[in-house]
């Protein structure tokens, strides 16, 4: 843990938080847990900032995931503010840019306490004293064609100040091509604008673009995208000009985990067990995409069925994709259910169905045979208990 | 199987013993009712039907009218093994099946039957189609041979691993049929009749489309949100922008220059208007000035005339004074004459009332004697006619009882006469009367007798009459009687005759004739309103005449005088009175023509008097009026003259003109000035330049307001909370539409499982009907000619396909149709006798109907089946029809013995000449404790019982 500066300032960086996100993949009560956990993690940042005895928390755009939240949602994310009394310094994103009527109006019709700051202008704002001057370049539309960071240089603040850039959007040249479509900054503002240090928001893992120059990420990780996410930056500068200390903490609650695995025998569904046996325990705070390929006869089928339902139960929650996943038949399945009569041409001709590539029922097919497979081993059952 | 002899004894229609030994080709040929359905009855009997049957089937069984004890045999082979099954039915019930093993009895023979034909043998009731298996297949009952083969589900299953074995498991077994059951299953969960979405599919389909219209409205409030954030950014930006404010600026500066022009405009309009106000004033008091003096000499000239009008007013008014007292002077003395006529008139009038008054007391008088004279000759008649009816009421006989008096005389002289007629005359010629019986008999004496009457002569000798030849005693008393009665009568009537009596009744007649004409002369003449009002009729004209003569005595004194002269004068003569009455009638008349004239005159008079002082009057008040005009004129001028004087007002006219004159050319002067510098073109570019200001308010105006507006609405829905209610929709309509997706993939793929097994079990059984349509192809062209069997996969037959065309079963002819049902018992029987189960087939006076062509071609097509080793038994009635067939011919009469009915059965030879009993298998049967041996049998069948 870095020592806190004698005559210097000590902020914590974050962004993204994206209040009132719905996981629209994630159904039901776990949807409902995994979104309520990003006020926990708020809190969590708010304890570890009064921890730190920081001077101020910047959140670098994007606190909400859309203007128009719900009400509730709102009050209570101003509740969870209120409680940590520490300096929150809260700049619109290009999800909640500063409309004429926003979640911006509309928190500033709460009356929130004086330790919280809406950055909706250009204006810069003072604080530890006038020892730290935050200038900040609030998004007024989702998409800004030009670089609002420009005007940092402009700014003038007091010489004993640190200054510190407070920014939403995309580092030119430093992120890839999809993530620079609009809202852009240009990579050598920090030094181009004498900031001691640029926060920025919109990069949701936690990304280091120059020495002055950091993306924080998302405290709370909400895709299934390995970037490092789920961290804030402490960051400690000793005075005007000296260089930023940055340390990265973990504060996220929940593993986002996505990996594709290839079963073909029943070996490959052991496999599985055991690469899901890896993940960090508790499991509970795991959130894991598998995508299946691969090709299963029936009764590998049922094993990996099995193998799902039983990590189901035990992640927060298991998100499967299986159109990778094919049904294969064997001759030895074929011959054991279709015996003999019209029950083995019905076989064949599913079977040929699914292999054909250009037949629109293929997948039906694939299905059909493990639905007649199932049937198959039910009447058996049924027949003979014990089998 | 194969029948080789069948037994039967004391069953229905065969009474007695019936034994039949079959062929390959047996026909049971008889009359009608000679027992032919009784045989085969017997033969199904002995097969299906349980020995302890009972019920209206067990008592079929019996002859009519018996209680025997119905029992067939029946000697039959399977698989070259002997067999004989005896069963006896309703009394002493007992099934017996005799193997080369063993014997069975009781319900094991049955059961032991059961696995050997593969039937089943009811627990109860009579035996049906599906117990009876492929043998009810096979048998062409007696009037159902037209009737489509009918297959019940064990022949099916029976005959499908029949064909299963030919061609080769096509239908799976048991998997195959549980497999397509449970894919049904499924497809029906996800699909209707219809082929529609069902259960969850459904729901969740529903499901979806309402999270789709939720999510369209919620999408479509959120763009209208942002729409309106959009509009709120414009106008906050519109309105505080900084072109706004400089054309504020500019429009003010330009509005404070036009409103000092136009004010100085204003300022020389204002002088002109005063000049011009003062020119109106100096006109005015010219006009005031002119009018004054013009109406002095006026008023001046009015009073002249005024005076000399009063006095022409004044002579009027004189001269209708004299008019009204001469008019008044004429009314007085119209009204005199008038006064002294009336009292004329009175006069006359009460003379008119007295003559009256008398003339009247004379009628009345008059009236009263004759009124009197009346009452007494009434009074005299009424007595009159009180005597004759009193005279008459003394009477007392009428004309009922006298004729009731003359019936009873003319009774008794009839009763008299009739036995007069009757009687018997003696007449006596003795000389000398002789006293005999109280009766002197004097000579020549003749009696008449009417009773018997005994007489003793003088000579002692007695006479004995004897009248009539019978008795008269009757007539006899008749006689008495009447005579009796009318004496009875007449002593009532108080007569000593009925003569007396009629003079009586005359008498009484004139006496009430009397007393009707007195009444009549009384009633019709004197009194014709009875005496009781006439004699009020005098007493109302005595009435009258005091009262007119008290009216005499209350006239005035002078009147009393006139009027009892009158009357003392006109008392004694009425037309006196009347002539007087008329004459002072007309001395009245006069009287009151001459009051009327005086007082027409009068009114006249009255008129002319009103009129002529109507006139004066009005002379009169238009003098005054004139007076006081003119009294009025002559004060006003008086007045006038004293405030102003006539000079002096012509002086002031003078001055007035020359004010004017001074007034218009100061009017010009500043009119000239005004003209210069129009107030109209400063007051419109002010008017324009206010305008174009307050249109700039309005529309500053409108922007504030628009964004108070647009911020409440938006505080309203971002309150809301919107875009996380989309959110939060679109999580769940992602769930509902993935669940629905995958409710979908299943419907899809349980459809094309579905589908797929169908088509394949539907292909396997056309497959498994090959072995079947190879042979009917055969036995159609044979009989039938070109012709495809249909058949279904359920081996139901359809029809047949000829020419390529359909033909449903019905639509066949009869005879056709019962050619086709035979035909098709063939193709079954030759598959199951090549599969190693060989079955009879039974026509029970089937193809009746068919054509000769027909009829010889099928009985090759059987016949060639015979040779084949098919056994077929036919029962008919036209045994010529079959002669030409190979085969055994059994006339059934010929198969009775003379047994006597009830007589124990003679069994044949068992014809069992089956190799050595299969001791291991029977073994196998009595470890699995499904068979008995014929003691264990026994024994439980008496347990049971």
């Amino acid at each position: 843990m870095a020592v806190r500066p004698a005559r210097g300032i000590r902020l914590l960086h974050t962004a993204d938080w994206q209040i009132g996100k719905r996981l629209r993949f994630i159904p039901g009560d776990t949807g409902a847990l995994v979104r309520e956990q990003r006020l926990r993690t708020i809190e969590a940042v708010g304890a570890l900032a009064l921890e730190r005895k920081v001077d101020a928390v910047l959140v670098a755009g994007d606190v909400f995931d859309m203007n128009t939240v719900a009400e509730e949602t709102l009050r209570r994310f101003a509740h969870t503010l209120e409680q940590f009394r520490v300096p929150w310094v809260l700049l619109p994103g290009n999800h909640d840019p500063a409309l004429a009527e926003s979640a911006w109006t509309r928190l500033a019709r709460l009356a929130l306490p004086s330790h919280v700051h809406l950055l909706t202008s250009f204006e810069p704002l003072l604080l530890a004293n006038g020892r730290l001057a935050i200038l900040p370049a609030p998004l007024r539309a989702k998409h800004e064609p030009t670089d609002l960071t420009e005007e940092f240089a402009n700014i003038e603040t007091p010489s004993a100040a640190i200054r510190v850039g407070l920014a939403h959007g995309a580092v030119t040249n430093r992120l890839p091509a999809r993530a620079e479509a609009s809202n852009p900054i240009s990579d050598t503002r920090a030094s181009q604008a004498q900031l001691d240090y640029l926060a920025l928001g919109d990069w949701h893992g936690t990304l280091k673009i120059a020495e002055r120059t950091w993306y924080s990420g998302t405290p709370e990780t909400d895709r299934f995208r390995d970037n490092d996410s789920g961290n804030v930056l402490l960051v400690d500068i000793e005075g005007p000009g000296a260089p930023p200390v940055v340390e990265t903490i973990r504060v996220g609650h929940y593993r986002w985990t996505s990996w594709t695995h290839s079963v073909h025998n029943a070996e490959d569904i052991a496999a599985l067990h055991v690469r899901f046996e890896t993940l960090d325990r508790p499991w509970d705070r795991h959130l894991v995409s598998l995508k299946l390929q691969g090709a299963i006869d029936l009764t590998a089928r049922a094993a990996l069925e099995e193998a799902l339902e039983h990590w189901q139960a035990r992640l927060r929650f298991l998100q499967t994709d299986e159109a990778s996943l094919h049904a294969a038949v064997t001759e030895e399945e074929i011959e054991e259910m279709g015996g003999e009569g019209f029950v083995r041409q019905a076989v064949a001709r599913l079977r040929s169905i699914q292999l054909d590539n250009e037949h629109p029922d293929r997948h039906a097919a694939r299905d059909a045979l493990a639905m007649l497979y199932s049937d198959y081993q039910e009447i058996k059952s049924d027949v003979d208990p014990a089998h | 199987m194969w029948i080789r002899r069948i037994e039967v004894r004391d069953f229905r229609a065969l009474v007695g013993t019936t034994i039949v030994d079959c062929a390959d080709l047996t026909v049971i040929s008889g009359e009608n009712e000679e027992g032919k359905s009784t045989l085969a009855a017997a033969l199904r009997a002995v097969l299906f039907e349980r020995h302890r049957v009972g019920g209206q089937l067990a008592e079929s069984f019996q002859p009519f009218g018996s209680k025997l004890r119905p029992e067939v045999t029946l000697d039959f082979e399977i698989g070259g093994q002997g067999y004989r099954l005896r069963k006896a039915f309703c009394v002493r019930p007992e099934a017996e099946l005799i193997t080369s093993a063993g014997t069975w009895i009781g319900q094991h023979a049955e059961r032991e039957l059961e696995k050997l034909l593969r039937v089943k043998i009811p627990g109860r009731g009579p035996s049906k189609e599906d117990h009876q298996g492929i043998w009810g297949l096979l048998w062409a009952e007696q009037g159902r041979a037209s009737e489509a083969v009918p297959i019940s589900g064990d022949a099916r299953t029976r005959l499908q691993s029949t064909l299963e074995k030919e061609v080769g498991a096509v239908l799976g077994g048991t998997l195959g049929p549980a497999l397509l059951h449970r894919a049904a299953a499924r497809y029906a969960n996800s699909f209707d009749r219809r082929g529609l979405p069902r259960n969850e599919r459904k729901i969740l389909a529903a499901k979806r489309a309402e999270f789709e219209r939720e999510y369209e409205a919620l999408s479509a409030q959120l763009m209208e949100h942002e729409a309106e954030v959009d509009a709120l950014s414009s106008a906050q930006a519109e309105l505080n922008a900084t072109w706004r404010a400089e054309a504020k600026v500019e429009l003010e500066r330009e509005l404070k220059d036009r409103q000092e022009a136009h004010a100085r405009a204003n300022t020389l309009e204002t002088h002109a208007e005063d000049a011009l106000r003062s020119l109106r004033l100096a006109q005015a008091k010219l006009e005031t000035s002119r009018a004054r003096t013009l109406q002095r000499r006026e008023a001046a000239a009015d009073l002249e005339k005024a005076r000399a009008a009063e006095r022409e007013r004044a002579q009027h008014a004189a001269q209708r004074k004299k008019q009204l007292e001469a008019a008044q002077q004429t009314r007085d003395a119209a009204a005199k004459q008038l006064a002294e006529a009336i009292a004329t008139q009175e006069r006359a009038q009460r003379s008119f009332e007295e003559c009256v008054r008398a003339r009247r007391l004379i009628e009345a008088q008059r009236k009263h004697a004759r009124a009197h004279s009346r009452l007494r000759r009434a009074r005299k008649l009424e007595r009159a006619a009180q005597s004759a009816r009193d005279a008459a009421d003394a009477v007392d006989i009428n004309e009922a009882r006298l004729d009731s008096l003359r019936a009873a005389r003319e009774r008794m002289r009839t009763a008299e006469a009739r036995l007069q007629s009757v009687a018997t005359t003696i007449s006596f010629s003795r000389s000398k009367a002789t006293t005999t019986a109280g009766v002197t008999i004097a000579p020549g004496a003749s009696f008449q007798f009417t009773e018997p009457t005994e007489f003793c002569l003088a000579d002692g000798e007695r006479v004995q009459v004897h009248p009539g030849g019978e008795s008269l005693a009757a007539w006899r008393e008749e006689a008495h009687a009447t005579e009796t009665d009318y004496a009875n009568m007449l002593k009532a009537t108080g007569f000593e005759s009925l003569e007396a009596a009629t003079e009586a009744l005359r008498k009484r007649a004139a006496y009430l004739a009397e007393a009707q004409s007195a009444n009549h002369q009384m009633r019709f003449v004197e009194a014709p309103l009875g005496i009781e009002a006439l004699t009020r009729e005098i007493q109302e004209l005595a009435d009258l005449s005091e009262a007119l003569r008290a009216q005499a005595d209350d006239a005035s004194p002078n009147e009393q005088t006139l009027n009892k002269q009158t009357l003392n004068k006109q008392t004694t003569d009425e037309q006196v009175a009347l002539f007087n009455e008329a004459r002072a009638e007309q001395a009245r008349d006069s009287a009151t023509t001459e009051a009327q004239r005086q007082e027409q005159r009068t009114s006249t008079a009255e008129t002319a008097l009103r009129i002529a002082h109507q006139a004066w009057f009005e002379q009169d008040a238009r003098h005054q009026a004139v007076a006081e005009q003119v009294h009025n004129l002559e004060e006003r001028l008086a007045t006038s003259r004293e405030q102003t004087s006539d000079h002096e007002l012509e002086s002031k006219l003078v001055d007035e003109v020359a004010r004017v004159e001074a007034a218009r050319a100061s009017v010009e002067k500043h009119l000239a000035a005004s003209k210069a510098s129009p107030s109209e073109e400063t007051a419109k570019a002010l008017r324009a330049s206010q305008e174009r200001q307050a249109k700039a308010s309005d529309e500053t105006g409108a922007l504030e307001r628009k964004v108070r507006e647009l911020q409440i609405r938006l505080s309203a829905s971002g309150h809301a909370g919107l875009g996380e209610r989309l959110a939060e929709l679109e999580a769940e309509r992602a769930a509902t539409i993935a669940l629905h997706d995958r409710a979908e993939r299943e419907a899809l793929a349980a459809s094309l499982l579905h589908r797929v097994l169908e088509e394949a079990a539907a292909d396997a059984k056309q497959h498994l009907l090959e072995p079947i349509q190879a042979r009917m192809r055969s036995l159609l062209g044979a009989v039938i000619g070109s012709a495809e069997l249909d058949m279904d996969a359920e081996l139901r037959v359809r029809g047949l396909f000829r020419t390529d065309r359909s033909e449903p079963f019905l639509a066949l002819s009869v005879g056709t149709r019962e050619q086709l049902a035979v035909m098709v018992r063939l193709a079954f029987a030759d598959l199951l006798r090549e599969a190693g189960s060989p079955t009879p087939i039974v026509l029970d006076d089937a193809l009746v109907y068919s054509d000769a062509t027909r009829f010889t071609a099928i009985k090759n097509v059987l016949q060639s089946a015979t040779n084949k080793g098919q056994q077929i038994l036919i029962f008919t009635c036209r045994e010529d029809d079959w002669a030409d067939v190979q085969g055994s011919f059994v006339r059934l009469e010929e198969c009775r013995s003379a047994t006597k009915p009830g007589a124990p059965p003679q069994l044949a030879e068992t014809p069992i000449r089956a190799p050595a009993p299969d001791i291991a298998t029977m073994n196998r049967e009595i470890d699995k404790g499904y068979a008995q041996t014929v003691h264990d049998g026994l024994e439980a069948e008496a347990h049971h019982e």
